[in-house]
């Protein structure tokens, strides 16, 4: 009676540890669709800037560029969070994909017109903020 | 109101819709428990690809 309380026991911890684990690893994947909308929109609000002639045609090369960059990176997270097998090794698939789109700061840094620079960071701070929502869990 | 002030605030006024597709997406996403990773990683995977499409074309 004794042995199948423990094994009882023993089973609840293991599957609440596995439910937890998955849990995290869900978590994970939701915040690396949740930046793909957001960049995705980042990169809507870029084009529809150019298309108003608030960025110069080079400004939209680079950004673009570096938004493909960041969509690169984010692939490389969305990866390694399906093939994570718990959630410490999912966060950190996107603590480094956070680094390289920490890169986009640097490529809106060219836009010259100010009221563009000034939306197309606040719409960058969205994406930011998605992503810093990681390290609470 | 100068022109340029006007001229973001029109901007801004066209991507609100974007936003609020942005913020609905996310929000019917946290209630549906039942989306597994494989959805997850299919989705985000379908959005990353139309990004990074775009984003070759128009760097160019």
């Amino acid at each position: 009676m004794k042995r199948k309380v423990c094994l009882s026991l023993v089973l609840t911890v293991l599957l609440f540890s596995i439910a937890c684990t998955q849990t995290d690893v869900i978590k994970a994947a939701q915040v690396v669709k949740d930046s793909a909308l957001a960049l995705q929109a980042i990169q809507n609000t870029e084009i529809a800037l150019h298309n108003g002639k608030l960025v110069s045609d080079d400004e939209h090369h680079q950004i673009q560029a570096a938004i493909g960059k960041a969509s690169d990176a984010l692939m490389v997270a969305n990866s390694a969070v399906y093939k994570a097998k718990d959630g410490a090794t999912a966060k950190q698939a996107i603590v480094i994909a956070s680094q390289a789109v920490g890169e986009l700061v640097t490529a809106l840094n060219v836009v010259k017109n100010p009221t563009a620079k000034a939306s197309l960071q606040a719409s960058l701070t969205g994406l930011q903020a998605i992503l810093a929502a990681i390290g609470a869990f | 109101m100068d022109e340029k002030t006007l001229q973001l605030i029109l901007t801004l006024e066209q991507q609100v819709p974007t936003w609020i597709a942005v913020f609905q997406k996310v929000r019917a996403d946290h209630n549906m428990p039942q989306k597994t990773i494989e959805d997850y990683y299919r989705e985000s995977q379908v959005i990353l690809d139309d990004i990074k499409a775009v984003a070759e074309r128009e760097s160019h």
